[in-house]
């Protein structure tokens, strides 16, 4: 147990170090800045017009909050799909693999720095839809707000981390998650209530961790109750997210070693 | 308990070339490197050192034989021999370019495993040994060249490995900055540790390492002490021509003329620099003059063998693969 204890702890020191490193990389970048703040801008007003223009029985609320998590979708899913890449770009991907600790433990702090980034987006996207449009931001329930938005983004990282693992073995699985970007859109209830879809298409939205993430942050905005559940739910398929990528990373590190594909070409 | 510090046992490794093809990388490659010993994997361009390195490393596995570090193998026990095993590739790439090179060394100390208490100390131990302590709060992408070839140097030996392997520490560096780089790969060794370094370079080579083995096409040519390579010119004479428009004919001509060994040719400002290893007994100027009749030759002159010349006899000489 004390061994498991320690084990848990430099695991905890390590991840979270590497995700001040990793975040400090990304403000050093420019483009990314850039990006950071005007993608928000850009959904904000794009929740704007869709809320003018259309006959949505939401209220104001709910439609920055889906403007809000669209572009937390782009920031995290993208983000830790592309890290590998970027990892593989900047040949640091063999030093990494060629370290003792597993590649889940250099993998996770850069998922989390683009989920903070998410974070960031939707915050962003409320904080300009409130200044420059007049859409009030009252949450019914600050706290399980908070709670909900936290477990939501670590299951996009989570997921994000998911879809990279693949990125280890092919360096051309970047259009696969772009290929993945709107159709998890839509089943993450963000574009439009699941409700809406095609039964079959919202058996597979139940098992997006992110899509009950989603439920979570809508019910905890709006007060209508059922929370808790979601979050529990977003919670325990994160954590099933995270055995499933555990495995896959060790095979995936298998297949990369046996091709070659580790080293940039 | 394995005797060797390294041991490889006909290793290979193909890759895929594209269009059905394959390319072997590593071929056969067999050698064993002692505990203490300071070994040069020696060879051209594309001769497969960094592909022996990387099996090494466990970042790609070999395709067929065997690799053993301190006894463990390198596809069955990745963990312990990731523990015991210091790769430095370096290169300009592989490291953080955004940021500093004691947070580069921060993330990897985590990743080795390196307690809290020890790696304040430890980074900066190294991070003088290497002479970058004035620097360490600066980003990487602002580094020369060799000062990021330094702080590769620093990063391999941050878990203070058992074994170290060095992939071309001194490419593309200037002289000067090489000489200080072979200084500090002199140091690493003195603690008692085994390392194998791969070089393009002879003299490298024979400046630092105990014994050297020579690889060409993937597979080993020659193996043993710099000394012992170079007493394989031995007997030999170089006779050396510069000369306009020789062609692959010409040199085919020149390899069969009796006395003549091996021959390589390099371009020196516009024309070529054609050296022949000659038998001692036999004078083939005459011979080699009259082949040559059709060209221009600028100069000839005979010398004595140099270490550099007997690495060039053995990389040239004979079929490639
Ligand atoms: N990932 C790869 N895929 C295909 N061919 C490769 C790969 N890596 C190396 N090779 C080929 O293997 C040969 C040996 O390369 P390498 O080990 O890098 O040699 P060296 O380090 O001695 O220059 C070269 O012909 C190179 O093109
Ligand atoms: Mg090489």
């Amino acid at each position: 147990m004390n061994v498991l204890t320690r084990r848990v702890a430099s695991s905890t020191l390590v991840i979270s170090r590497g995700w001040l490193l990793e975040l400090r990389q990304l403000m050093r970048s420019r483009l990314y800045l850039v990006t950071a703040v005007i993608l928000p801008l850009v959904f904000a007003s794009l929740a704007h017009y869709m809320f003018a223009g259309s006959h949505r029985t939401e209220g104001p609320l709910v439609i920055a909050l889906s403007a809000g998590l669209m572009g937390m979708w782009s920031t995290t899913l993208m983000g830790s799909g592309s890290a590998i890449n970027r990892l593989r770009f900047m040949q640091v991907l063999e030093p990494l693999v060629a370290c003792p600790t597993s590649t889940f433990l250099f993998s996770v702090p850069f998922a989390l720095a683009t989920a903070s980034m998410g974070i960031y987006s939707l915050g962003a996207t409320l904080v300009w839809s409130t200044l420059f449009f007049g859409m009030p931001v009252e949450l019914a329930s600050p706290l399980l707000f908070a709670v909900a938005l936290l477990v939501t983004v670590v299951s996009l990282a989570l997921l994000g981390l998911l879809l990279a693992s693949a990125f280890i073995l092919y360096p051309t699985a970047q259009s696969l998650a772009n290929f993945f970007e709107y159709p998890i859109w839509m089943l993450s209830g963000v574009l439009v209530p699941v409700s809406s879809l095609p039964e079959p298409v919202r058996y597979l939205a139940d098992v997006l961790a992110p899509s009950w993430g989603v439920k979570a942050i809508m019910r905890s905005a709006t007060g209508e109750g059922g929370t808790l559940p979601a979050v529990l739910a977003c919670s325990l398929l994160s954590v099933l997210y995270a055995l499933i990528t555990l495995i896959l990373l060790r095979r995936f590190e298998w297949l990369a070693r046996s091709s070659g594909t580790l080293a940039l070409q | 308990m394995s005797d060797y510090a390294i041991e490889l046992d006909n290793l290979s490794r193909v890759f895929r070339a594209g269009q059905g093809k394959t390319k072997r990388a590593v071929d056969q490659l067999s050698l064993r490197i002692e505990r203490g010993e300071m070994f040069g994997l020696l060879g051209p361009n594309g001769a497969g050192k960094t592909s022996t390195v990387k099996i090494l490393m466990t970042v790609l596995l070999p395709t067929s034989g065997h690799a053993r570090i301190l006894g463990d193998d390198v596809v069955a026990q990745v963990e312990r021999v990731r523990r015991r095993t210091g790769v430095i590739l370096g290169g300009d790439a592989g490291l953080y370019a955004r940021l500093s090179a004691r947070d580069n060394l921060l993330l990897f100390a985590d990743l080795y495993g390196i307690p809290y208490r020890e790696q304040k100390r430890r980074i900066g131990e190294l991070l003088d040994m290497v002479g970058l302590l004035k620097s360490e709060r600066t980003r990487v992408e602002a580094f020369s060249r060799g000062m990021k070839q330094r702080l590769h140097i620093a990063r391999g030996l941050l878990h203070d490995p058992e074994v170290v392997i060095l992939d071309e520490p001194s490419n593309g560096i200037d002289p000067v900055g090489a000489r200080e780089l072979r200084e500090l790969v002199r140091g690493t060794v003195r603690d008692g540790r085994t390392v194998l370094m791969t070089t393009h370079y002879m003299f490298e080579a024979d400046e630092l390492c105990d014994r050297v083995a020579v690889m060409r096409g993937g597979r080993k040519i020659a193996e043993g002490t710099p000394e012992s390579l170079k007493k394989q010119t031995d007997g030999q004479v170089v006779l050396s021509l510069d000369i306009i428009g020789v062609g692959e004919p010409d040199l085919d001509r020149l390899r069969l003329l009796p006395g003549v060994g091996s021959l390589s040719v390099a371009e020196v400002d516009g024309s070529q620099r054609l050296d022949l290893h000659c038998d001692q007994q036999t004078d083939v100027t005459a011979a080699v003059m009259a082949e040559l009749r059709h060209l221009n030759v600028l100069r000839v002159s005979k010398r004595e063998p140099t270490l550099e010349d007997a690495y060039i006899s053995l990389v040239s000489g004979g079929d490639d693969a």
